[in-house]
Parts: C-alpha cells; sequence; structure tokens
C-alpha cells in the first residue's frame, strides 16, 4: 500500500510538466459536473443572498444577512449536532459490520460463495424497499422486534416514535444498507493481502489476534480510509431512508442538516434560507474530509 | 510490499471446530442481515387478510399471489419498471465511461491544475443534493428535455464518487503493468483499455452496481422532471401505495417494494459474479 | 426555450394532421393532484369520463406524489414557467397559494362564467372564502371522526362510543387488557401524532389555533393553539399514552390504523378519508362504527373541514383557463362528487349532492359514509370551526407535533412544550407577513 501512496505522489510531482493532452480525458466528467453541479452550486449560492416570498419567486438582495441569521438559528445548530451524532452512530456501525462479514467471507469454505451472496445483498436493496421493510420490523404495535421482545417478557419500544431511540434505530437502518457494500470492498481488500505474509507470522509463533491487529488491519487501511470518508459524506447527506422512517420527528430526534433544509426550503417555502443551510452543511462536510485527509495522511506515513 | 504474488491454490485444512464456528458465525450473520428482506417477502406473499396478523408469521399460513396482482393491476409498474430499467442503464454506462476516462487521467496523466481540478471534483461530492434540484431542472426545461429519457440521464452522467473509487484502484496498479503496455507502443487511451480497466474489474463492478442503484432510488427529481406516465420511473410507482397515508395498501406497498427489489437483486447477483473475477484477477495486484 | 418552440410546432403541424380528420383538436389541460392508492383510481376514472362526456378539452391527470411532494414539484414548475393548469393543494395551502400572485382565483372565473358557486356546501364555503373570495374550489373534503370496534366495546360492556375526554378514558382504561406477564394485549385507543388532529379538538371545544378569530377577522399574527383547549386537548392525548392505555405510534398514519384493524387498539381517531381503506382491513373480521369527535365535557364546538382544492394558475391561453374552469365545474357536479364519495370516503363538496337519491340510498346501506356529514353540519357557524388561516400552517402543524412528541416523551410538561412550539409559530408568523408585505 506504500506503494499506492509513493505513486500518487509520483503522479503529483510529474504533472508539473505534463501536457494539456491528459485535460481531454476528463473532458466529458468536467462537462457534466459544470453543468450539473458546479453551476447549480454556484446559482444556489447567489440564491442565499436573497429572500423570496412564497412561490412568487420575487427576491429581495438581503447580503449577508441569512447567514447572520444562522448564526442564530438553533434549530439548524441542533440538525447539525443530530447529523454529526447520525455519523458517528452510522459509520462505526456499518465499517465494523461490513469488516465482520468480510473476515467471515475471507475463507475457503463449501459454499461460500452463497454466503458472501447474502451478505453483499443490502447493497442491492432500493431505499424505499429497505425503508418499508425497517417499518415493518420496527412497528410499535404489530412489529417482528418487539414481538421478540415480548417473547422474552420485555416491554415494547417504540422504536421511531421515543426520542430517545429514533435516531439510533434510523442509524441501524442505514449501516445496514451501507454494510454490504464495506463488505465488498473489504474481502476485495483481505484477499489481496498475500498468504505468505500471514504464514510467516505464524510460524513466528504470532496468536490470530494479533496478526489481525499487527498486520491485516494495516494492510486494510486505505480501504478503511475509503469506506469511511465515503461513509461519511453518505450518511451526512442522508435523506431518504429519513424521510420514510421518521421525517425528522420525533420531537426533531432525526432532523438532520438535509432534511431540515428541505423542509426549510421546499415544505416552509424559505428558499434563500434553505440555500443558505445547505451552502453552510457543505462547507461543514469539506472540513470533515479535509480532516479526515489529514489523519490518512499520518495513518499512511508511519 | 512484494507485487505479482499469486495466491496460493492450496490452504491448509481447517480443524472442524472453526469450521462449525465458521458456518455458525456466518449462518446467524445472514440470518440478521437478511431479516428486513424475508419479513417484506413474507408479507407480500400472505393473502391481503393475514397481513397484519398478530403474532406476526414469518412463514406464511397460506400463500397468495393476490397483492403482487393488486400492485401491478393498479399502477403502470412493469412500464415504469421498464423505464427505471432503462435510465439506470443509461447512466451506469456514461458514469463508466466518464469515470474511468476522468479517472485514469488523475491517476496515470500529467496536465496543468491537475491537484486543483481533483480537488474541486471531490468538492462537488458534498454538494448537498438541494441545492442543486432547481437549477438543473431550469436547465432540463430550457432545454426542452422535460418528460424524456435524456431530462432523467443527463443530470447523473458524471460524478465525484466514480472518479475517486476508480482512481484510487488505478493508482494501485503496479507501474510495471503500464510501463509494459507503454513499450509496446500503446497510447493512453489503449492503456486505459487494456491494462487498467482489466485489472479494476471489481471497482469497475462496484461502481456499476452503486450507480444502477442509486438511479433505482431516485424519486424527488423523477418526479420533477416527469408528468407523463410515459416517462415515470418505479419509485413513484411505489409511493402511489406508499405515501398516502389514508388510504395505503400494506400488501400491495410489500408487494410493489418486492417487484422495485427483483432488477436491482438480478443486477447484483450479474455484478458479484464479476466482483469474483475481479478479485482473482486482481490476485496479482499488491 | 428552443426545445419548447420546437414543440409547439410539432403540435402546431400534429394539430394540423389531425384538423383534417377531426374538426377540432381537444385543448389539452393538466391536472396534477396528490391522490394515491384508492383515491387516485378515483381521479383517474372522474377524468376519463369527463374527457369522455365532450370533446372540447381533453384533461391529462398526474400523479405528483404527497401534498408535499406536489408542492416541490409545483415550485420548481413556477420557476420554470411551466406550471400545470390545475393543482390540488390541501387546506393548509389557503393563504399561501391566496398571496402567491400565481394563481385565478376562482371566484373571479366563476364570475366571468356566470356559475353560482352558492352551492357549496356551507362549512366548506366557510373555509375557503377569504376575504369573501374563493380561491380555490374545495375538491376532496373530510373532517376528522372517532373509528370504535363495536365488538370490542360490547364486550366491556359499552353499547355506544365515547362523547366526553373523561368517557373516552374510561373507556379506553376498561377496554385495555394484558395478559399473564404483564404485556398489553388490547389497548385502548391509539392516536397518532398529527397537528391537524390537534386543530381539530381545539374548534370542537370552540378554540382557536391562531389569534385574530382563527385569522378570519384580520392577518393572523400569533397563534392560540397553546390557549387551554389546546392544552386539554394535547394533554388527553399524551396523558392516555403515558398511561399504556395507547400504544406509541408516532406520526405513522399506517402503524395507527393497522393498530386498529389488527384488533390490538378498540378505538381510534382519524380523517374520515380512511373510511375505505379501514373496511378493506378490517375485512369483516369484527364490526366497527364511526361517530364524531369526543370533547372535555362541558366545551362547545365543531370540527372543521379538511381536505384540499384546485387551483387555477395563470400564464396559460384563454381556451385552455376555460377548459380548467370547466373541467372543474364537472368535478364539483352532484353526480360526480356522488361517485367520489362512494369511491374513497371524501364527503361530497355540494348540497345538490347530498340531496341525490343516489347518495340517500347509499348512506341507508352504508351509515358511516354519512358520520362526516352529519359532524361537519352540526358544527357551529362560528370563527372556530371556520378553521384556522395563516400563511405558515404547514410549520405550525409540524411545531404543534414536535410539542406533542416532547411531552409523550416526558421531555417537557405540555404546557412547556406548546409554549416553546407557540414561539417558533410566532417567529415564523411575523417573517411570512413581513415578506409578502
Amino acid at each position: 500500500m506504500a506503494q499506492a501512496t509513493a505513486s500518487a505522489l509520483r503522479g503529483a510531482r510529474k504533472s508539473r510538466r505534463g501536457g494539456f493532452g491528459g485535460l481531454w480525458f476528463l473532458a466529458p466528467a468536467l462537462l457534466f459536473m459544470t453543468a450539473f453541479t458546479v453551476y447549480p452550486a454556484l446559482s444556489a449560492f447567489w440564491l442565499s443572498l436573497h429572500s423570496e416570498a412564497p412561490f412568487s419567486g420575487n427576491s429581495v438582495w438581503v447580503g449577508s444577512q441569512n447567514y447572520q441569521d444562522l448564526l442564530r438559528d438553533r434549530e439548524f445548530h441542533g440538525s447539525l449536532l443530530t447529523t454529526l451524532f447520525f455519523t458517528l452512530m452510522t459509520v462505526p456501525l456499518s465499517i465494523g459490520g461490513g469488516l465482520l462479514a468480510a473476515v467471515l467471507l475471507h475463507r475457503t469454505l463449501p459454499g461460500i460463495r452463497f454466503y458472501r451472496v447474502l451478505l453483499f445483498l443490502p447493497v442491492a436493496v432500493p431505499t424505499a424497499t429497505a425503508a418499508i421493510a425497517w417499518r415493518w420490523l420496527y412497528h410499535p404495535v404489530v412489529g417482528y422486534i418487539n414481538y421478540a421482545l415480548s417473547l422474552f417478557h420485555l416491554p415494547p419500544v417504540s422504536w421511531l416514535q421515543d426520542p430517545s431511540v429514533a435516531l439510533a434505530a434510523v442509524a441501524l437502518a442505514v449501516a445496514w444498507q451501507q454494510l454490504g457494500l464495506n463488505a465488498i470492498l473489504l474481502l476485495a481488500a483481505l484477499q489481496s493481502i498475500p498468504e505468505d505474509l500471514i504464514e510467516a507470522a505464524r510460524l513466528d509463533g504470532a496468536t490470530p489476534l494479533s496478526i489481525f491487529t499487527r498486520i491485516t488491519l494495516p494492510l486494510l487501511s486505505p480501504t478503511l480510509f475509503f469506506a469511511s470518508i465515503v461513509g461519511v459524506i453518505h450518511a451526512m447527506t442522508t435523506f431518504g431512508p429519513i424521510d420514510l422512517l421518521t421525517r425528522g420527528g420525533p420531537a426533531n430526534a432525526t432532523q438532520v442538516a438535509v432534511y431540515r433544509i428541505y423542509t426549510e426550503g421546499f415544505i416552509n417555502f424559505r428558499f434563500g434560507y434553505a440555500t443558505a443551510q445547505a451552502v453552510l452543511l457543505f462547507i461543514v462536510i469539506l472540513g470533515f474530509t479535509v480532516l479526515q485527509n489529514r489523519l490518512e495522511r499520518r495513518v499512511h506515513y508511519q | 510490499m512484494n507485487a505479482s504474488q499469486p495466491l496460493p491454490q492450496t490452504r491448509k485444512r481447517r480443524p472442524w471446530g472453526e469450521w462449525i464456528l465458521s458456518y455458525a458465525g456466518l449462518t446467524l450473520l445472514a440470518v440478521l442481515v437478511l431479516m428486513p428482506v424475508l419479513v417484506l417477502l413474507s408479507a407480500s406473499l400472505k393473502p391481503p387478510g393475514d397481513v397484519f396478523e398478530y403474532p406476526p408469521r414469518l412463514i406464511p399460513r397460506e400463500f397468495s399471489l393476490e397483492n403482487y396482482q393488486g400492485a401491478l393491476e393498479k399502477a403502470p409498474l412493469t412500464r415504469y419498471l421498464f423505464n427505471t430499467l432503462l435510465v439506470a442503464l443509461g447512466v451506469t454506462l456514461g458514469q463508466l465511461l466518464t469515470s474511468a476516462l476522468a479517472a485514469f487521467g488523475f491517476a496515470r496523466l500529467n496536465f496543468p491544475a491537475k491537484r486543483a481540478l481533483f480537488l474541486g471534483v471531490l468538492g462537488t461530492y458534498m454538494v448537498p443534493w438541494e441545492l442543486t434540484l432547481i437549477p438543473n431542472y431550469l436547465t432540463i426545461s430550457n432545454l426542452g428535455l422535460l418528460d424524456s429519457y435524456w431530462g432523467l440521464v443527463l443530470p447523473f452522467l458524471a460524478g465525484a464518487f466514480g472518479i475517486f473509487l476508480l482512481r484510487q484502484n488505478f493508482l494501485q496498479i503496479p507501474e510495471e503493468y503500464f510501463d509494459a503496455a507503454k513499450m509496446d507502443g500503446a497510447t493512453p487511451l489503449q492503456q486505459l483499455r487494456f491494462v487498467a480497466m482489466p485489472l479494476a474489474r471489481p471497482a469497475l463492478a462496484s461502481l456499476a452496481l452503486l450507480t444502477f442503484l442509486n438511479t433505482w432510488n431516485q424519486y424527488l427529481w423523477p418526479l420533477i422532471v416527469t408528468s407523463a406516465p410515459t416517462w415515470r420511473t418505479a419509485q413513484i410507482g411505489l409511493r402511489f401505495f406508499l405515501v398516502d397515508q389514508e388510504g395505503s395498501n400494506y400488501g400491495f406497498v410489500a408487494a410493489g417494494a418486492i417487484l422495485v427489489l427483483a432488477p436491482t437483486l438480478i443486477a447484483f447477483i450479474v455484478l458479484e459474479r464479476a466482483f469474483v473475477r475481479g478479485i482473482s484477477v486482481g490476485g496479482v495486484k499488491g | 426555450m428552443k426545445g419548447q418552440r420546437w414543440k409547439s410546432v410539432g403540435i402546431g403541424l400534429v394539430a394540423i394532421g389531425l384538423g383534417l380528420a377531426v374538426a377540432q383538436a381537444p385543448v389539452k389541460v393538466s391536472f396534477w393532484h396528490s391522490m394515491g392508492g384508492v383515491n387516485g383510481e378515483a381521479v383517474d376514472r372522474m377524468v376519463k369520463a369527463y374527457n369522455a362526456s365532450q370533446n372540447a378539452c381533453s384533461v391529462e391527470a398526474t400523479y405528483v406524489g404527497s401534498y408535499d411532494d406536489g408542492l416541490t414539484k409545483l415550485q420548481a414548475a413556477l420557476r420554470g414557467k411551466n406550471p400545470p393548469h390545475i393543482q390540488q393543494i390541501y387546506d393548509l395551502g389557503l393563504q399561501a397559494m391566496a398571496e402567491s400572485g400565481q394563481i385565478i382565483p376562482a371566484s373571479d372565473l366563476a364570475r366571468q362564467d356566470k356559475y353560482d358557486l352558492s352551492g357549496i356546501l356551507f362549512p366548506l364555503a366557510r373555509y375557503y372564502n377569504l376575504d369573501g373570495k374563493y380561491y380555490g374550489i374545495p375538491f376532496n373534503a373530510s373532517t376528522a371522526e372517532l373509528y370504535y370496534n363495536v365488538d370490542a366495546l360490547k364486550a366491556a360492556g359499552f353499547t355506544r362510543p365515547p362523547k366526553t375526554f373523561e368517557e373516552f378514558v374510561d373507556y379506553a382504561r376498561k377496554l385495555t387488557k394484558k395478559d399473564a406477564n404483564g404485556s398489553v394485549t388490547q389497548y385502548g385507543a391509539t392516536i397518532r401524532v398529527y397537528g391537524w388532529f390537534i386543530e381539530q379538538l381545539i374548534y370542537n371545544q370552540g378554540g382557536y389555533v391562531v389569534n385574530n378569530d382563527n385569522g378570519r377577522t384580520k392577518r393572523a399574527t400569533a397563534v392560540a393553539y397553546n390557549g387551554p383547549e389546546g392544552v386539554r386537548a394535547v394533554k388527553w392525548i399524551v396523558d392516555m399514552t403515558r398511561e399504556g392505555l395507547m400504544p406509541n405510534v408516532g406520526r405513522d398514519g399506517a402503524a395507527q390504523r393497522q393498530a386498529f384493524t389488527s384488533g390490538k387498539a378498540a378505538m381510534f381517531v382519524e380523517s374520515t378519508a380512511a373510511l375505505g381503506a379501514v373496511q378493506r382491513e378490517v375485512g369483516g373480521r369484527f364490526q366497527f362504527k364511526t361517530a364524531p369527535l369526543p370533547r372535555p365535557a362541558g366545551t362547545k364546538g365543531g370540527t372543521a373541514i379538511g381536505g384540499a382544492a384546485l387551483y387555477v394558475f395563470k400564464d396559460h391561453p384563454d381556451n385552455e383557463i376555460k377548459c380548467a374552469w370547466d373541467f372543474i365545474k364537472y368535478a364539483i357536479s352532484p353526480k360526480t362528487q356522488f361517485e367520489w364519495h362512494k369511491a374513497t370516503g371524501y364527503y361530497p363538496v355540494s348540497r345538490a349532492a347530498l340531496e341525490l337519491p343516489e347518495t340517500k340510498a347509499y348512506w341507508k346501506e352504508n351509515p358511516n359514509a354519512k358520520t362526516p356529514v352529519d359532524i361537519i353540519l352540526a358544527s357551529p357557524p362560528n370563527k372556530s370551526s371556520q378553521g384556522a388561516v395563516a400563511g405558515v400552517m404547514p410549520q405550525i402543524r409540524q411545531h404543534i407535533e414536535e410539542a406533542m412528541e416532547l411531552a409523550i416523551a416526558g421531555k417537557a410538561s405540555v404546557e412547556e412544550a406548546l409554549n416553546q412550539a407557540a414561539q417558533k409559530s410566532n417567529e415564523a408568523i411575523a417573517r411570512y407577513n413581513s415578506a409578502v408585505r
């Protein structure tokens, strides 16, 4: 893996003396991204400096007013905090689960291919299908989970209705969906670790646990890093499952920033203000990614 | 780390205890992981009157396809599924192409402002979708593409995730492979086609699956840019049953949800072979 | 825009081509609605029948997701300057639509056409009239009612539904059953977290949701739902939930209904429009009936209407507007409204539809279908049951729901939670009022 970093560095160094030819490879992607992401983002930023009357589209320049209001908006701060908690629950859960699945799958057993299909499967389940299924499991009255609890004489839990558990319940559902992807990525990474490296350590008398923590995990770190970046961005922009499971409730317990922005812009008709929130959220996610990047470098340069 | 270490084909026989433990762990995990899907499948196969029985039964007392018939009759789901399939395939192919090209550019070619451009691409990955919804609607509307496949496909033909994923993979391919290809006089495009893409097959398969699924999941965008049933997608059909609080029919919802799951499941099983093949080809990876 | 021009050239050519065959191609009119499931099928049937009934106009109905989804689509469409001709928008959107500057008030359309709107059912007329004008035409009308499991009530010794809050709690206690392990086998009732219910329960006591008499004498400047009526209503629900007489189903309408239809809860509060779904899910496993909402002993009042109205958007050619209006007239005509009532559970919007012999015969067979009309016609004609109007009603409803959730979770007392919510609502109202001026 050190090699990967080395070649990345090499690439960066060489770039100073390349021609323009390489740009042609980028052209199609850049064209579409400029038209459908960069341009909209910039025009939205422009909008965030305005205030609009509902539906009429009449907008008034308000400068930084929306941003100033945001500094005082406790609900928006709360939604950022909720986003953070949600991310902190989802990402470790989905990476941990994926790692467990990958480790279990990384062996030669008869029928392993079958298990592989089963454990990767959540990745192929559409959000709406997953949400419908989870709503059923979590159903406060006729749900399977509460039924299972009642078999052990435990009181029913209002999974999606109790503000103190709802966020965790949604996080579990979202982590479940991400688990399959992480299992795929990590299994591929596990299989690319040379067997003789492990064998040599075993001959040196290393325990399975120390092999895992000293050899396997460090070699998986680039993949874990990739999975965590993707997981964090995914968690911070999760919308569908929240819309389908809790709609930001109960008592704002699952009101993550993207859901708040949607409500503010499209239900409360405050588009300028909503865009200002989205711009701020963008900056927050960017900050996180930069931070992760720093962390990764430290991991790599050891 | 050493490159070009082939995976040993023979392994030591494992003790029985470990076998049993492995199977037990795998089975337990598989049941936990599959529970949501099983619950749904079970509900969809029950006669409508049994859907809400309590205590809940995972294995229906009586099997019935009534919910499927109902779901297919009530909304033009087959047409919607066809539309979604076409759109998802279009977007997936487009993304694979644009991402592979751009990722190769970033990984192996040199040009001015490369680092800045790469950061810019990564930046677009973090743009909340709410920002792009209305401006993109206006673009598509001005191009006269409302109610068309193009309107559903065009905005998603390139994405930062794909570029990021593939670049990461292309960077891990040992330099020697490209050097060899260069000696044979391969152009960069040929290096991409014949060296990088085959070696990054698992990544391409993952990207294809995720793109397919993301497109499959889209709801608000298709809702906004289409009005005629001719162009609508399966998620809209599913909401027809689901969102309506007062009249929703859970048996139909479950059947609809399983119908919407089927194509992605097939796509997954097809691509799963690609992961495996890719992994064994990638055995040379370091 | 260029694409549009080519499209219209294309449409022109097609029109000429058709013109050779038929005398005149029908004028196309788009109609966006939020009716899913059974109700959506009823809309499709209605539109088909209209198109077959004449050949000047052709309506194309499009399902645009939930009411909220529909508003999202509308906002994009308005910015792109291609709104539909007609859109169905929920009751709460009344003031925002009236002040949007994007619609043609229905009263103006009626006046030009010399159409008499006085046949619209009185409670609906009162709700949808703002400054003496209709902006949209009520299309699907509902109200909140009580559904109860006759068999379960009988087993507990009750022969009629509860009429007061106090009675309701008493019933719920007797109806709640536990097994040997202490887990609940039957709940007394279930009432989900839904702001609309609270609004209706406030009207049922003669109270107001916003000030200035529900915003009917003057523009609303603050909320009133945190007054005694609101506190009583929320407390009633919160206390029963916390006592374990009701399961906590949250905001989930389907979960609430399933608790009732599966026989796990003996009573529930829901829109009158859910009748069809309840009937289907119960499937004759037990007998159920509908009744008016209870109210605290010693109070007086009546519920307001719910549902949605049809709005006509401007910036369309005159002949298209004419067709849009023609369809609306068809949609609210007595015969159409009777079919609609039968298919959906929404009650008819015109007096004439109530008088039809078909309607009377239908009610004889299905007494449950008549309950909403009895309820709504029994509401006293005051400004409480007229229903609240404010530009930010959707937000106000969210705030009420947050307050209920806080109180149910025990994180705040009912009074605290409602006062906190009221503060947020008041800020939203002030912001809206300054934005539209």
